[in-house]
């Protein structure tokens, strides 16, 4: 297993005692081998050498926050992918940071098979999959939706609540609800957030960079 | 003039009739009208002596004394009585006393004189005549029957005093007392008045306090939820990451357990633990924010200076950007316990101390020093001090006016309230330069001495 556990790294960055102890003890029960470091810039002073495992990066952190960290990882080369945690409701932090190079995003308090499964795909993509095809995919799925659905997802991508949404096109809360569950349905997900991960990954260009 | 004098004895003084020259000749017309016959009538003795005499206390009596036959002939008028009634004798003897009946009592007189006839007196009754020249006057009657040598009652004798003055003066004293009366009544009206007003004003002033202590309340709490609003998402990410936490760990155990190997029941107990202990952190933070939001009465009460401030400064640090600030409490343990409202106290604190961390910034040294001190046996100070940057002199002259602030998003309305409460509990609030640099804030509530 030891072999296996070592590609399963997960490395936490994460400010918040409690929070750092509590994602080992889940990453321990399911079989990830998680590594702390308890600030951005303790995880910048080794992130060179790391060749393996993903990046699991609390958005919100004093001295340097997720959104810093990772575009100093940018200008490093750094190439394992970062899914960052963000406080609840907090999507449009969530876009800056998918935009800023992120992979995926997951709001705390988190569903731990959420979790764990983006951690998956996450290390799966590891030397596989680069940035490039990952938004070529996102851009076909999303192509799948109808203009009402698009226009569903943009808003939550703005981080508006369905209310907002319904008023911002004339449309009741209730046609608003079925419009964003069938768009989940031609997704291919069940998740507001993976939704809003592959719309703001379609928007990326093929060198894998936000348009402007 | 003489009364009862030697040489005249026996004549009247002159002009004047002796009133009893008709009792004389009373005999005559004692036939044609004649009264009651009183009898014992003493025997006179040396007649004529009495009769000079008495003529001569008739005539110079200050009262007019004037006698009437029965039938209300006038048969003698005495000086006073020219005096009082301007009628010489010669102008009304032998005419009927009615003359001098004032208008509305031409009645009085014949009953007065059936009364003499039937042998009774009539004593000091107050009543008007009228004179010659038409005026009325007010005199006191006193009627007396006269009798014949044979003592039956032949006419009527009448003294007659002129009460005008006296009257005057009575109906003045009334018209005074009257007056006094009055102006007593329109000055106790106006007093009573004045009463209700200022019974009025004081109910008024006393409910325009309640309502400024109510507003003053409200305003408070306004501020409480202005400095809340501003820290909320501060708040809100600081629930959140105990809440994350707490669902990691009880997801962990859930998984230890579902792998089902033995030795991990300790494991999983640990874990139980911290899941436990992260949901109370939880549950501290939102007690500490509902403490801070209570709509505080003005109430206030012996307080644990200690537990004061830790309560206000873990709301005041909680979500700030704390880490990487260092925050020192130095208590002076003769400081104990205050007098104060807590609410209101602790909203001050944290508002100093955001204040204090906000002034810090992301600067290098950020080091926040709370410190108390007993000034005297009634009065503890209370300090905040940050290593900021300090206020710029123009800063630091208008902070505590309301609405200025050197925030983007202030009100500025923080440091006015803060300063309001403390001087509400009776204290100061300023500020000066810290030694060291930055700012302190002091501010002094009352001690409460021990025991």
């Amino acid at each position: 297993m030891s072999a296996m556990s070592n590609k399963r790294i997960v490395h936490v960055v994460e400010d918040d005692a409690a929070v750092r102890r509590s994602l080992e003890r889940l990453l321990d029960s399911a079989g990830f081998t998680p590594v702390l470091y308890e600030n951005a810039v303790s995880f910048l002073r080794v992130a060179q050498g790391l060749s393996a495992g993903c990046v699991l990066l609390d958005i919100r952190m004093p001295e340097m926050d997720g959104l810093e960290l990772q575009s100093r990882l940018n200008s490093l080369g750094f190439l394992l992918p970062v899914i960052v945690m963000t406080g609840h409701g907090d999507v449009q932090t969530a876009v800056r940071a998918m935009k800023a190079g992120g992979h995926d995003f997951i709001e705390k308090p988190f569903d731990d098979e959420r979790l764990l499964s983006a951690i998956d795909q996450a290390l799966a993509l590891v030397g596989r999959v680069s940035r490039e095809r990952e938004a070529a995919e996102a851009r076909d799925k999303t192509a799948t939706l109808s203009p009402r659905e698009r226009e569903v997802l943009e808003g939550l991508v703005g981080g508006k609540p369905n209310k907002v949404i319904a008023y911002d096109l004339g449309i009741s809360v209730r046609t608003v609800e079925v419009h964003r569950a069938r768009m989940l349905e031609r997704l291919g997900t069940r998740s507001t957030a993976e939704a809003i991960r592959l719309a703001v990954m379609a928007t990326l260009a093929v060198h894998g960079r936000p348009d402007p | 003039m003489v009364i009862g004098d030697a040489d005249g004895a026996g004549d009247p003084p002159a002009g004047y009739k002796s009133p009893w020259a008709d009792v004389a000749s009373g005999a005559d017309r004692a036939g044609q009208d004649r009264g009651t016959r009183i009898s014992g009538v003493p025997e006179r003795l040396n007649v004529e002596l009495e009769l000079r005499q008495l003529a001569a206390i008739v005539a110079f009596s200050g009262d007019a004394i004037i006698s009437t036959s029965l039938d209300g002939t006038v048969t003698t008028w005495n000086r006073a009585a020219e005096a009082i009634f301007g009628y010489r004798p010669e102008e009304v003897i032998g005419k009927p006393v009615s003359v001098l009946a004032a208008a509305g009592r031409e009645d009085e007189m014949p009953g007065m004189l059936d009364r003499i006839r039937n042998g009774e007196r009539i004593e000091h009754y107050e009543t008007s005549r009228r004179c010659k020249d038409g005026c009325e006057v007010a005199v006191s009657l006193t009627i007396s029957p006269i009798c014949d040598a044979n003592g039956w009652i032949v006419g009527a004798s009448k003294i007659v005093r002129d009460i005008t003055d006296r009257k005057r003066a009575e109906a003045n004293l009334l018209h005074l007392t009257e007056n006094l009366e009055r102006r007593v009544a329109e000055r106790t009206a106006e007093l009573e008045q004045a009463n209700l007003r200022l019974r009025a004003e004081i109910a008024e002033r006393e409910e325009a306090d309640a309502r400024l202590q109510e507003s003053q309340a409200e305003l408070f709490h306004a501020a409480r939820l202005s400095v809340v609003g501003q820290m909320a998402s501060a708040l809100a990410h600081e629930l959140n990451q105990p809440l994350a936490a707490a669902t990691n760990f009880v997801n962990a155990a859930r998984r230890l357990l579902a792998s089902g190997e033995r030795a991990r029941i300790e494991t999983v107990s640990e874990v139980m633990a911290e899941a436990a202990a992260e949901v109370l952190r939880a549950g501290q933070i939102i007690r500490r924010l509902r403490a801070f939001l209570t709509v505080g009465g003005t109430e206030r009460q012996v307080e644990s200076l200690a537990a004061l401030i830790e309560e206000a400064s873990a709301l005041a640090l909680t979500g700030a950007p704390a880490s990487g600030v260092q925050a020192f409490f130095r208590f002076d343990p003769r400081a104990v316990r205050v007098f104060a409202n807590r609410v209101e106290i602790q909203q001050v604190l944290v508002n100093l101390i955001r204040n204090a961390l906000e002034a810090m910034g992301e600067g290098a040294r950020r080091e926040l020093e709370i410190r108390t001190a007993l000034l005297d046996e009634e009065t503890i100070e209370i300090a905040v001090a940050d290593s900021g940057p300090g206020l710029a002199k123009e800063v630091s002259a208008r902070l505590f006016d309301p609405f200025f602030s050197t925030k983007s998003n202030g009100m500025g309305l923080g440091l006015s309230i803060c300063r309001s409460i403390v001087e509400a509990h009776g204290g100061r609030l300023r500020s000066e330069p810290n030694p060291g640099g930055g700012t302190v804030f002091r501010f002094t509530l009352p001690s409460v001495p021990k025991g």
